[in-house]
């Protein structure tokens, strides 16, 4: 007893020596590794923030534009005029079913399938935002055999399996978000370099092109945070008067959000502008400045168009946000496969960023209530 | 000649009304689903649900050793997502993977070892040792990789997954060993005979000289050697280490335990009924899944069956007079 007890503790000791060491040199192996690395599964995600992506190079500002899709308008708006020919069956498999992205999701395909004429298979796993078990989903509608998938992998790697299993059977899938390992049918969603850029401009044209900027970041680990806030500051360097005082991360939420901005408030009290890389940080800021008594001379940025975001912005306290838009990148998504099946006609590129800057993504004061009552993809 | 028939045929009456009632549960569930779905009985969907079973099998054998002590180890879903992420950032940090694999498997032995010491050492009620473990397992899962998943190219992840050896898929048949390791351990050695001892009646091996805190400390040991193999499986299902891929699997372990007949108060059951109550879940899963069944449904449906089955069971035992 006494012998394996120490053989095991010297094991335990060598692999915690192993794990620590190990740090720095996997870090330098990551970046010679092919594939691209692993994303972010644990980080819990605010309505449409932590969708990671491997591969935003491939998408340049101006390939949005040249694409004519086959659909018209975005979010709950969106239409088609194509039908399906037959009754295909196309399943759309998310994280999870209390997020309302993901729920947005769902929603945008089983609006395609009554649009079109197909049936829509909506699953979800039962433990939130478990990969083993949309691999065990995907598996399980492989054998009844459906037509297309319409994903929103948990994880870039660990959907690979199921993806393998349905591209041996030439089964089209569609990932909104985050992409999977290899190239797929296609890749959909916002191209999140582009939503920093586009409403980093807009702030920085609101408050004249000068002035002292605070950004909240996401996650540090996640790529989808990282892109938006490479996004922000290419848009920032058209104005040489603004100057960005501080960046930190609130993590995607409203309280930390709320916290970092009234500490951050504490030093620079002559902020004209304060940027959330999603609405629930720039909600959470909103609090912060009204506490601080500045409401009225900090101009806030969002992303998404969340319900509370929207809210905000049409009381006057959010500036602006961007419609992330699940609903119509999933119905998006599932036009393209139906189209496919039909015809066998591809999407033109692989990553087909959606909605892009000619979707007029932004939303203001001057549209939020046409967007609360027609587009909004959270109704 | 006669008399020797009679005595083949007089057990086998008994001994199919003896089959725990979820084997029955489980043949009227698959009745339904291949009415409902045509596909259902297809050789591929069969293997399919093997395979999925395959890994919270051997997490439900360890639960059940656990149970048959008066336990629960509410820590072999996080120590079974270690696994998989130790296993992957030992081999991306440039060791041999088998010997990575080993190493893994180690930690979580080391793990079950502590939760053994703290239930009969420290006197504290498994249920709570067990969860503050699941807790710190976890968290060290998570700070391995700075709570994102980890990646990390190699064939065996593949092989493991789709080899077929006598058209059984491998994963199944590592269930299939660890099954039979787990048999002979419990019906065969002083240490099977000493988990029923320590379930059943504690002080009567107390009096009997056997060293009780030894015996928790080596069911414990060894439910986490099960939930290391089963940490392995799933690495390579899905081909990653995810540092929360197992939460909640020991509440689905316990689930298949009780299902197969083991009961909660003495030492009573058998890693048998455990396959059966394994299978029963994931053919539900499954066959929900294929009948395209929301996940909103699903846990409901999942928990209504459960309760209805270890309802019966009860009933049953009671008229039984056992």
């Amino acid at each position: 007893m006494k012998k394996i007890c120490i053989i095991l503790l010297s094991a335990a000791l060598l692999i915690t020596m192993f794990t620590a060491c190990s740090t720095p040199p996997a870090s330098g192996k990551a970046s010679q590794d092919s594939k691209p690395p692993a994303q972010s599964s644990a980080a819990p995600s605010a309505p449409s923030s932590a969708e990671p992506h491997a591969s935003s190079s491939q998408a340049s500002p101006s390939q949005g534009a040249d694409i004519e899709l086959p659909t018209t308008g975005i979010g709950a708006s969106i239409s088609t005029n194509l039908k399906a020919n037959e009754k295909y069956t196309i399943a759309c498999i998310v994280k999870n079913s209390t997020n309302p992205y993901m729920v947005g999701c769902l929603n945008g395909v089983q609006k395609a399938a009554e649009d079109m004429g197909f049936e829509a298979v909506l699953m979800a796993p039962s433990t939130n935002d478990s990969v083993e078990e949309q691999v065990k989903i995907m598996e399980d509608l492989i054998q009844k055999g459906v037509d297309g998938f319409v994903l929103v992998p948990v994880d870039t790697n660990g959907i690979m399996p199921g993806v393998r299993k349905a591209m041996e059977q030439n089964i089209p899938i569609a990932t909104i978000g985050t992409p999977a390992a290899v190239d797929t049918f296609l890749r959909t969603g916002v191209d999140y370099t582009e939503t920093g850029r586009l409403v980093g401009k807009a702030v920085a044209e609101k408050i004249g092109g000068k002035g002292e900027v605070i950004i909240l970041e996401g996650p540090p680990g996640a790529q989808n945070a990282q892109e938006r806030l490479a996004g922000i500051k290419e848009s920032f360097e058209e104005f040489p008067d603004i100057k960005i005082v501080a960046s930190q991360t609130a993590n995607f939420k409203r309280t930390e959000g709320m916290q970092v901005t009234e500490n951050l408030l504490q030093k620079h009290k002559s902020v004209s502008a304060i940027i959330g890389c999603n609405d629930e940080m720039a909600i959470g800021a909103i609090q912060a400045i009204k506490a601080a008594g500045l409401e009225g001379k900090v101009t806030v940025g969002g992303f998404d168009g969340n319900q509370d975001g929207s809210s905000a912005i049409y009381d006057g306290s959010l500036y602006i946000s961007y419609n992330t838009d699940p609903f119509g990148s999933s119905y998006l998504a599932a036009v393209y496969i139906a189209q496919f099946l039909n015809d066998g006609t591809e999407p033109p590129q692989y990553f087909i960023p959606f909605p892009s800057e000619v979707d007029k993504p932004l939303i203001t004061a001057e549209n939020v209530v046409e967007y609360m009552a027609d587009i909004a993809w959270w109704n | 000649m006669n008399a020797n028939v009679q005595a083949v045929k007089t057990p086998l009456g008994p001994r199919l009304r003896a089959l725990p009632p979820v084997v029955w549960m489980l043949v009227v569930l698959a009745l339904v689903f291949s009415i409902t779905t045509p596909q259902y009985f297809a050789l591929a969907n069969l293997r399919n649900i093997l395979v999925q079973s395959s890994a919270l099998m051997i997490l439900a054998f360890a639960q059940t050793l656990i149970v048959l002590t008066q336990g629960t180890d509410l820590s072999l879903g996080a120590q079974a997502s270690l696994v998989t992420v130790l296993w992957v950032s030992l081999a991306k940090a440039g060791i041999n993977i088998y010997l990575a694999a080993t190493l893994s498997v180690c930690a979580t032995v080391i793990v079950g070892m502590c939760n053994g010491l703290l239930v009969s050492k420290g006197k504290i009620p498994p249920f709570i040792a067990t969860f503050g473990m699941q807790n710190v397992v976890s968290s060290i899962a998570l700070l391995t990789t700075a709570g994102s998943s980890i990646y990390f190219s190699h064939y065996i992840f593949q092989f493991v997954t789709e080899t077929r050896f006598l058209f059984v898929p491998l994963p199944v048949w590592i269930a299939a060993l660890m099954f039979a390791l787990t048999w002979l351990l419990l019906y065969r050695t002083k240490f099977g005979v000493n988990i029923f001892g320590l379930g059943g009646n504690p002080e009567a091996l107390v009096l009997a000289g056997v060293n009780t805190v030894k015996s928790y400390v080596k069911v414990y040991a060894y439910a986490g050697f099960l939930a290391g193999i089963c940490g392995l499986i799933t690495a390579c299902r899905v081909e990653s280490g995810q540092p929360v891929v197992g939460m909640g699997w020991e509440f689905e372990a316990v689930a298949a335990t009780l299902l197969g007949g083991t009961s909660l108060r003495e030492g009573r059951g058998g890693i048998s009924g455990t396959i059966a109550g394994v299978l029963l879940l994931t053919v539900l899963r499954n066959g929900l899944n294929v009948s395209g069944i929301s996940a909103m449904y699903q846990n409901a449906i999942i928990g209504v069956i459960v309760m209805l089955a270890i309802v019966i069971d009860a009933m049953v035992r009671r008229v039984r007079g056992d």
